[in-house]
């Protein structure tokens, strides 16, 4: 189907076609509920009312099956196949599993969510809850703050966005470094030398556990505490900079911390001002305020954005294509999402990647169900 | 409750009737537009070229000069071409090189798609059985013999060649021959000790940052293309003689082991901040003294630089000749073409001495005919290139499950210059997984 | 939980009481100047990269890229704009990104509203599960199905269209946004359709009349998360957009990016990057009243 003259209009056409299809398989499909009730003796107004329950609900219905269950059920089929675009179709029943659990760069892909979980995820969830506190003071001008906060979140999917970070990330003269080596010439040196420490340990650490061998560790121990010609290495490419391309992105995941803060802001306004009040007057101090109303009281905030930025480290693609050259060095930024699509798409391993794509399901319903568990211990709902 | 499932069941079935329908159902507005198409697309096969049956031939090609090579394709080759066949109408499809890959694995799974297609140097192994084999028309043309033989290389598959090279940018090692000078040396490096003394001596640190660096490969210290040249040079060819791979070979560790060197000469230390992003060459602007790649990562032919640039092949172990490694864009027929004759006949027209010095002049590449290298081609940079290529030329051809390759030899490269695992686990690590790879795409029992 | 009941403020005598308000009203005073101080730092270090993009897009080659970062360039240079003047194909991939765009946000915006709204304010058998199987989804890895839709896709002839990336998201696609705007439907007083019931308008006359004008806040929002999810979606239209002709701006710009050229085009990358970047920020200033207002709405109505 080559409409290379319009291209617009052929999607014009399509969208006008798809609406009336939508328009008239809901009717059907809406009737067809009606009828049922019917069949069953419901009364009138219920046979009205499901008919435009169903109506209205058609679209997602329809594209459930479409672009949902149909596609799933495939995908599950291929994942036990070594289907490649345009060669016969073999069975190889769990080949592609076991061979998944055997994958260096799948087992990567896995170790490199976990960093984003265990240290970026918390970092980004203290930046949003931060801003959220800060906003929360009903300071002036806060419909302005509370939009620039925000802003973040709209770029930092960008490709354009990811640009502007790789220069300035750059190790050799990128600005954050030029301003990082600014204070390296003064006494917070050492909070500069801390940092870049503790960084670099953790993130060893990562990769020690997963290739199950601890020099790494000791290298950086014998490295020592960091002297002040030391900066972090960001984007780069050689030595240990594998250990600073996931803190880079980290990073930017602190710039848009956005969307949480406005989760938290939501749950922060929720929480009676009485509460305080009487803390106050127990003689409970800020931080005792914070820890014990606070935090307890935003508990399903930060609940939720724990979840939803648990499974988007398994989504992270962009910047393994826009801030590193192919994933970056040590496949420091090979995520899931990432790998499914080097598979399919440029190693043609159609029937591997769906394998990949449902271990990621089991994988984010038990980290969901996981947390589900957990959360009965410390998250605390109104309703209770 | 067992009602509400039944009720359920039979409202999903009807909605699952009703998708099932869509591919039917659902293009009644665009039926008219559609049907059109169909019968632009898929023209009669058989069509000789004196027929008066219009044609519709469909070229896809990466564009990689927009503005440029487009319109000199449009305005002048096509019209020429139709002087001959004015029964063809030529149609360019223009695609980027970063979604190259989805867009023929698309035209293959649909087996339709353009008649012609743009195809990267190491694809022949991945396409090669699904293109049309071209030797018969060939032959009859006469002029293969003109082409170098490297260039062949990457378009010759299962003894028959399936397209014509098109485009073609060797890879050899270029030195600040003044910094070498400086530095007490008396000519590029050739050998692998040679070249990690110019790599030690040529790098400067400043502030725990490089300022100049000894050696760059494309960019990189880990190149996995430059890897397999040096093993090349080294006289290693990549597959055993049974289709193993040939990665526990001595001459893979020595090359492996001498990038490693190499590397650590130029980084002494592993917390030094790589230069900066590029801004020009790195030659020009003196952040290297060697590197290893193609003219266009080097100052333009005609620059006076080049009083002060060396030309030559690669490094070895001393004994032996560094091969070149040759890069070729090339244009081939699908063999779902419906328009064989006619694309052989553009392809051949496109591949006439002047077109492809035409073409590729506006790339300071390479024409991979030597009867085209001329005007341009003149300049005595191309010439000592063009000798390099000629001489001791090898093509990056057959380089089997690209893609899987260059990712196990990036990981395992990497892993072993960051210190994370030895050379020979290492090496095992690459021989073993990508003998599984080959396996798995049934390219060895 | 034990949260501090209000009873236990009773005890304390209304002097002691007066006192610390006072105290409070001072140190109140200084919290608000920090935080006041702390919001103006913090915007300042969130914008600092919007301003990157602008400085380095007016800079020469050289300054984009000096060894000592340049904050402000000595004279300003219009060629990365001139450049992308000059070039049609920046026209093509703007009306390309602006009608992919369009056509998604339409027709995503309309059905979600309408499956919001059979989910959020319509009694019907089997609403429960078909709800519960939608929240469901959410938790579906779209890898899951990204293989098998392309293969559907490539079978329906949509491969090198703007198909794949428009015409999913008219089936409901987003079960997110779906929640969000049935939690904002549920915060609607149900007496105004029982009103309206009683005066004689029937369901398709409250949906249109009374439901639709009241959704407004949520709807720009919702339909200022999908504009931002269209505009900037890379990897889609990386595997369904091929021909260059098709191109959206982020592909765009990730092709000004060549591995192999020795040097990137940064002023033209960045003001390539401004100019995708810009109509986001001006449509957010536009929808951003709205847009909190509905999630601090909808978030406490949880």
């Amino acid at each position: 189907m080559q409409l290379t003259d319009s291209p617009k209009l052929f999607t014009t056409m399509w969208a006008i076609g798809t609406i009336l299809f939508i328009l008239v398989a809901g009717y059907i499909l809406a009737s067809v509920a009606k009828f049922v009730i019917r069949q069953q003796g419901g009364s009138r107004t219920l046979q009205e009312k499901t008919f435009l329950g169903y109506f209205f609900a058609s679209p997602w219905i329809l594209g459930f099956f479409i672009f949902v269950l149909g596609p799933s059920l495939m995908s599950l089929y291929w994942s036990f196949t070594n289907y490649r675009i345009s060669e016969p179709i073999v069975w190889v029943g769990l080949k592609n599993y076991s061979d998944l659990m055997q994958d260096n760069r799948f087992i990567t892909s896995m170790f490199n969510s976990l960093y984003m979980t265990v240290i970026g995820v918390p970092l980004q969830l203290a930046a949003g809850l931060g801003m959220a506190m800060l906003l929360n003071q009903k300071i002036r001008g806060q419909t302005a703050f509370r939009a620039i906060f925000y802003m973040p979140v709209l770029l930092a999917s960008s490709t354009a966005v990811l640009f502007t970070w790789r220069l300035m990330l750059n190790p050799n003269n990128g600005v954050i470094n030029t301003i990082f080596r600014w204070f390296n010439e003064t006494p917070l040196y050492y909070l500069n030398a801390s940092f870049i420490f503790l960084t670099e340990l953790t993130s060893a650490l990562l990769v020690a556990l997963q290739i199950r061998n601890f020099t790494i560790v000791e290298r950086i121990l014998s490295n020592g505490f960091p002297g002040p010609e030391r900066v972090p290495l960001w984007l780069g490419s050689e030595g240990l900079a594998f250990l600073w391309n996931k803190p880079s992105v980290v990073v930017i995941m602190m710039w848009s911390a956005g969307a949480m803060m406005i989760i938290y802001l939501a749950a922060l306004s929720g929480v009676p001002q009485s509460l305080y009040e009487a803390a106050e007057v127990d003689g409970a101090g800020p931080w005792k305020r914070f820890r014990h109303i606070t935090l307890p009281m935003i508990a399903p905030a930060t609940f939720y954005n724990l979840i939803i930025g648990m499974i988007a480290t398994l989504q992270i693609f962009e910047p393994a294509v826009t801030l590193v050259r192919d994933g970056g060095q040590n496949q420091s930024l090979y995520f899931a999402a990432y790998y499914l699509w080097r598979a399919t798409f440029r190693f043609n391993q159609i029937g591997y990647g769906a394998a990949m794509s449902w271990v990621l399901l089991i994988i984010v319903l038990m980290m969901t169900f996981v947390q589900f568990k957990l959360s009965n211990r410390w998250v605390y709902y109104e309703s209770e | 409750m067992s009602k509400k499932l039944y009720f359920l069941m039979i409202t999903l079935l009807v909605a699952l009737l009703a998708a099932c329908n869509t591919p039917a159902e659902q293009p009644a507005p665009a039926a008219p537009t559609e049907t059109e198409t169909q019968t632009e697309t898929q023209p009669e096969a058989e069509a000789p070229a004196s027929s008066a049956e219009q044609v519709n031939l469909r070229v896809m090609l990466v564009d990689y000069i927009p503005d440029v090579t487009d319109v000199w394709l449009e305005q002048e080759v096509v019209p020429a071409f139709q002087e001959e066949y004015p029964n063809v109408n030529v149609e360019f499809v223009y695609v980027n090189w970063g979604t190259l890959d989805e867009t023929i694995q698309g035209y293959f799974a649909a087996g339709n798609g353009a008649d012609i297609i743009n195809l990267g140097s190491e694809y022949v192994a991945e396409y090669g059985d699904r293109l049309a084999p071209l030797n018969a028309q060939m032959a009859e043309w006469g002029e293969l013999d003109q082409f170098v033989p490297a260039t062949l290389d990457t378009v010759t598959w299962d003894g028959e060649v399936r397209g014509l090279p098109w485009l073609t940018a060797p890879r050899a090692v270029m030195c600040r021959t003044d910094t070498l000078t400086e530095l007490g040396f008396d000519g590029a490096p050739t050998t692998f000790d040679e070249m990690i003394a110019v790599a030690e001596a040529g790098t400067i640190i400043e502030n725990n940052a490089l300022v100049r660096q000894g050696f760059m490969a494309d960019g990189l210290l880990n190149n996995w293309q430059e890897y397999l040249n040096i093993m090349n040079s080294l006289g290693a060819p990549l597959y055993k003689e049974d289709g193993r791979p040939n990665f526990d070979s001595p001459e893979a560790k020595a090359a492996l082991e001498f990038m490693n060197a190499r590397r650590a000469a130029i980084m002494p230390s592993d917390t030094i901040a790589g230069l900066p992003e590029a801004s020009g060459s790195r030659l020009a602007t003196g952040e290297v003294v060697c590197r290893w790649g193609n003219l266009w990562g080097a100052p333009a032919t005609d620059d006076p630089l080049w009083e002060n640039i060396s030309l030559s092949a690669g490094f070895t172990d001393g004994t032996g000749e560094a091969t070149v490694q040759v890069f070729n864009d090339w244009l081939a027929i699908p063999a779902y073409s419906q328009n064989q004759a006619e694309a052989v006949a553009f392809l051949q027209f496109l591949g006439s001495a002047e077109n492809m010095n035409a073409y590729n002049e506006q790339f300071g590449s390479f024409p991979p005919r030597t009867d085209a290298w001329f005007g341009y081609v003149d300049n005595p940079i191309m010439q000592e290139m063009g000798r390099l290529m000629n001489e001791q030329g090898v093509g990056f051809a057959d380089v089997r499950e690209t893609a899987q390759l260059r990712d196990i030899l990036v990981a395992e490269i990497d892993a072993y210059f960051s210190g994370l695992q030895d050379v020979d686990t290492a090496l095992e690590n690459i021989n073993s997984q990508y003998e599984a790879v080959l396996r798995d795409a049934g390219r060895i029992d | 939980m034990t949260a501090v009941n209000n009873e236990q403020i009773i005890p304390v005598t209304t002097r002691s009481v007066r006192r610390r308000a006072l105290n409070r009203t001072g140190r109140q005073r200084v919290i608000h100047t920090v935080s006041y101080l702390l919001a103006i730092g913090l915007s300042a270090v969130l914008v600092f990269p919007l301003f990157w993009m602008v400085s380095t897009s007016f800079k020469t080659m050289s300054e984009a890229n000096a060894p000592k970062p340049v904050w402000i360039p000595a004279a300003p240079q219009l060629d990365a704009y001139a450049q992308i003047w000059a070039n049609p194909d920046w026209l093509l991939y703007i009306s390309n990104t602006v009608f992919v765009t369009i056509v998604a946000v339409g027709g995503t915006l309309i059905s979600v509203t309408a499956v919001a709204y059979a989910f959020g304010r319509l009694q019907w058998p089997g609403r429960n599960f078909i709800f519960y199987l939608m929240l469901g989804t959410l938790m579906l890895p779209v890898q899951t199905t990204l293989v098998p839709q392309y293969v559907l896709f490539n079978w329906m002839g949509w491969i090198d269209t703007f198909n794949p990336i428009t015409i999913p998201g008219f089936f409901a696609g987003g079960a997110a946004m779906i929640f969000l705007l049935r939690q904002f439907l549920m915060s609607i007083p149900r007496e105004l359709d029982e009103a309206a019931l009683i005066d004689g308008a029937n369901q398709w006359q409250i949906f249109w009349y009374i439901i639709l004008p009241l959704m407004k806040p949520a709807m720009v929002t919702v339909g200022l998360f999908i504009l931002v999810g269209t505009w900037n979606s890379l990897q889609f239209p990386l595997i369904y957009l091929q021909s260059k002709g098709l191109h959206t701006l982020p592909i765009a710009i990730l092709n000004l990016i060549n591995p192999q050229a020795t040097t990137q085009p940064w002023p033209l990358i960045m003001a390539t990057s401004l100019i995708a970047v810009l109509p986001l920020i001006v449509i957010f200033m536009f929808a951003q009243r709205y847009f909190t207002e509905s999630i601090v709405l909808t978030g406490s109505k949880g």
